[in-house]
């Protein structure tokens, strides 16, 4: 089986450019295959009682500035990492991992690609990496490049 | 394992045992298993660690691995939550890349 539709999710910290050169030679050894590439950007929840609601399914615009910040960067990075990617997009979800698995179920994603920063102690017990939450549900295969400590930008 | 008062310890530390018929058969399985995917590998090994994930990280940081490939069966209501997958337990403590192959349900042999 050959990986046909491949994703690269990213974070667009500094160090994804090492997890973007990996997708890129996954990429160039498959000719035939295509390169999707993905960022999320975390919805602004509002909290209605008890429940908290994404604020965009409220107001239309209010995740806007923050995705068209994510869009330029996006686009910086396609080209500081010369990638070729079919199709590049920001896309607004309650959480990363929420977002990456309904993407590859979208789109019939065949191979994953993702970055894992290190995390140790409390971090780690508190919210793990998103690499960790989307291994249960992601429905194809997934490469997961390691990290060292998260970047800060 | 074996049970030494409070302790469990594993029974090989013991015995040295690594020629039973527990490893003989595993030997001939993984011998099978490169036959029939025509693998063509430098080193295939069967050793003892008390979990898997423990023997798999080890063994890459010994010898110095680049990419790791492990499948990923799908688990579903309480084997999820009370002891998950191998691939799950070894991602924060691998030294390197790791490629998870996703399979369906876990299968018996």
């Amino acid at each position: 089986m050959s990986y046909e539709h491949i994703l690269l999710v990213t974070d667009l910290l500094s160090d994804a450019d090492i997890v973007a050169q990996k997708a890129k030679r996954i990429v160039e050894n498959r000719p035939g295959s295509k390169l999707s590439v993905l960022h999320i950007v975390k919805d602004t929840m509002v909290g209605f009682g008890y429940e908290l609601v994404p604020a965009s399914s409220l107001y239309d615009e209010i995740d806007d500035e923050r995705c068209q910040e994510a869009r330029a960067k996006l686009a910086q990075f396609l080209e500081r990492n010369q990638l070729n990617a079919a199709t590049s997009e920001v896309t607004t979800a309650i959480s990363s991992s929420e977002g990456i698995v309904s993407y590859c179920h979208k789109h019939d994603v065949d191979l994953l690609v993702i970055g894992r920063h290190k995390r140790t102690g409390i971090a780690a017990w508190i919210s793990g990496a998103t690499a960790d939450n989307i291994l249960p549900n992601v429905p194809c295969d997934s490469f997961v490049v390691r990290l060292d400590k998260p970047v800060s930008a | 394992m074996v049970r030494f008062g409070y302790e469990l310890v594993p029974s090989s530390s013991l015995s040295g045992d690594v020629d039973s018929e527990k490893w003989q058969e595993a030997r001939a399985k993984l011998a099978q298993f490169l036959a029939r995917n025509e693998l063509e590998a430098i080193n295939s090994e069967v050793t003892a660690a008390i979990s898997n994930s423990k023997g798999i990280i080890n063994y890459c940081r010994e010898k110095d691995v680049d990419l790791l490939i492990i499948g990923r069966h799908e688990r579903h209501g309480i084997a999820a939550w009370l002891v998950g997958a191998t691939a799950d337990s070894i991602l924060p403590n691998a030294p390197c890349d790791s490629l998870i192959v996703k399979l369906d349900q876990p299968v018996s042999e």
